[in-house]
């Protein structure tokens, strides 16, 4: 938090290297959440850009009140949103899940996945938008139940549901896909 | 076990790390968009033209008051002790070849953060995290390297500075450590204050310096810098730094940070304590070894 307020702070100044060293830092938690979010590389990538270079943008009006981990979080998951409203996207139908999708036929790209992390992006993708997001908020941001709820809008009790059966069609899905 | 905790683990594992190439796209959008969004300071300070007209009028009054100003402060200088102005000190720091500055909170016994810097070496360290999850990041300017140690692995990597990266950090160096937020008064923000801190207590707890508070206000929040500046060698010794939201409100500590001046020799001995001799340190991006010793404990604290 204190080492946040001071890159921020120098963020603010124009620094480029603190900007550097915020991406560096936080670019992965953002782009595994974005991914997990989208089941698509490329539009997580894309997700990752316009929040990064956002950010960047608006850097002098930003007032931290909690960590810049959890802002860049939020950040991201507006995004995914702001797409999932945009786009049209709809729930993953169980049969349409493959790998993890990308515009890019990159080397690196498919690298970066492996088998069983995209046996694990494609379950993901197959749950309620609101489960996948409970789950990833709580697992890949350490949000605590209590501030999802809150970000969210909703009570505690429902979001302990939707993380128990989410967990729950996430264990059922993978076990079919084992036995396949 | 239960499967519902091995799923929770993988899910906590999964990760998707960035490809070079976007890592180079989203930077070259960001930085634009940072030079952007912070243009005075990227640009530089330059004089408005409000200040380039109208300062050579009020030169000539400036000019007398100033006479009259340095009078007095000649006849006070005699009967005072030496007061130092924050030009001083940053001028001092600009001098200053090598530097340690470790950064605490105050719940902590370990800094969170140590920084060694030498200028004459044109190298900078790093380290981060406490006992033994300790990581050390040496960037080696000369040779364009960053070296990486975690204590806990006991091995060193090796990659290949980027041009711009290197270029970027020899500009920091020569930068005043982030020990001061302002070069002088004049680059401070306006309603900014340099006052000494009259409070024999508080220069006794750290002997040989006086105490000086440097304020200033920025986008609505209150800054506050304390600073114990070095009588003899107007270096800073210690910074303390306050922060609050609203005028109203305390100022709450944020943060401490110590400096030591140690010697180029010094320096020296530690890298080659945590990263192995000199000539490991010029090895290829990719390097991987295991150094010699396991470095001795760093921790700095008056």
């Amino acid at each position: 938090m204190l080492e946040d307020q001071r890159l921020l702070w120098r963020l603010k100044r124009g620094d480029k290297e603190a900007l550097r060293s915020v991406y560096e830092k936080y670019k992965d938690n953002m782009l595994t959440v974005a991914t997990s979010l989208l089941h698509d590389a490329g539009s997580a990538e894309d997700v990752l850009h316009d929040v990064f270079v956002s950010f960047a943008m608006s850097v002098r009006k930003i007032e931290l009140h909690s960590s810049l981990r959890k802002y860049l979080i939020t950040s991201i998951i507006n995004r995914v949103r702001d797409r999932f409203r945009t786009k049209k996207h709809h729930i993953v139908e169980l049969d349409e899940v493959g790998p993890v999708s990308s515009d890019s036929e990159s080397p690196e790209r498919s690298a970066i996945l492996g088998e069983e992390a995209q046996l694990l992006a494609g379950a993901l993708a197959r749950l309620p938008l609101e489960q996948r997001e409970t789950i990833v908020l709580h697992l890949k941001a350490d949000m605590k139940f209590k501030q999802i709820a809150k970000m969210q809008g909703i009570s505690i009790s429902t979001v302990q549901g939707r993380y128990r059966y989410g967990l729950s069609k996430l264990r059922t899905i993978l076990n079919g896909e084992m036995k396949k | 076990m239960n499967p519902v905790d091995n799923l929770e683990r993988a899910i906590r594992q999964f990760q998707v790390t960035t490809s070079i190439e976007t890592d180079r796209r989203i930077l070259d959008d960001a930085f634009a968009a940072l030079e952007e969004s912070t243009p005075e300071e990227s640009a530089g300070r330059g004089r408005t033209m409000r200040q380039i007209v109208v300062f050579p009028r009020v030169m000539k009054f400036a000019a007398m008051a100033a006479v009259a100003v340095v009078a007095c402060a000649l006849l006070f200088k005699a009967l005072s002790p030496k007061a130092v102005e924050l030009g001083q000190v940053y001028q001092a720091l600009q001098k200053a070849e090598n530097l340690c500055v470790s950064t605490y909170t105050d719940a902590e016994a370990e800094p969170i953060q140590q920084v060694w810097t030498s200028r004459t070496l044109k190298v900078v360290m790093y380290k981060s995290q406490t006992g033994a999850q300790a990581k050390f990041d040496l960037f080696d300017i000369p040779n364009r390297l960053k070296k990486t140690r975690y204590l806990a692995s006991d091995t060193v990597s090796t990659e290949r500075l980027a041009a711009e990266q290197a270029i970027t950090l020899e500009r920091s160096i020569s930068d005043v450590f982030e020990l001061l937020p302002f070069a002088s008064m004049d680059s401070a923000p306006k309603g900014s204050q340099w006052s000494k801190v009259p409070d024999e207590d508080m220069e006794a707890s750290v002997p040989g310096t006086q105490v000086y508070d440097l304020t200033w206000a920025a986008e609505g929040f209150s800054y506050k810098r304390r600073i114990f500046v070095d009588a003899k060698s107007d270096l800073p010794k210690r910074t303390e730094y306050y922060f609050k939201e609203k005028p109203q409100d305390q100022y709450k500590f944020e943060s401490m940070q110590v400096a030591a001046y140690p010697t180029e020799k010094e320096i020296k001995l530690l890298i080659k304590e945590i990263f192995g001799p000199d000539q490991d340190r010029s090895g290829e991006p990719g390097y991987i070894g295991t150094p010699e010793h396991r470095p001795q404990d760093t921790t700095e604290k008056e």
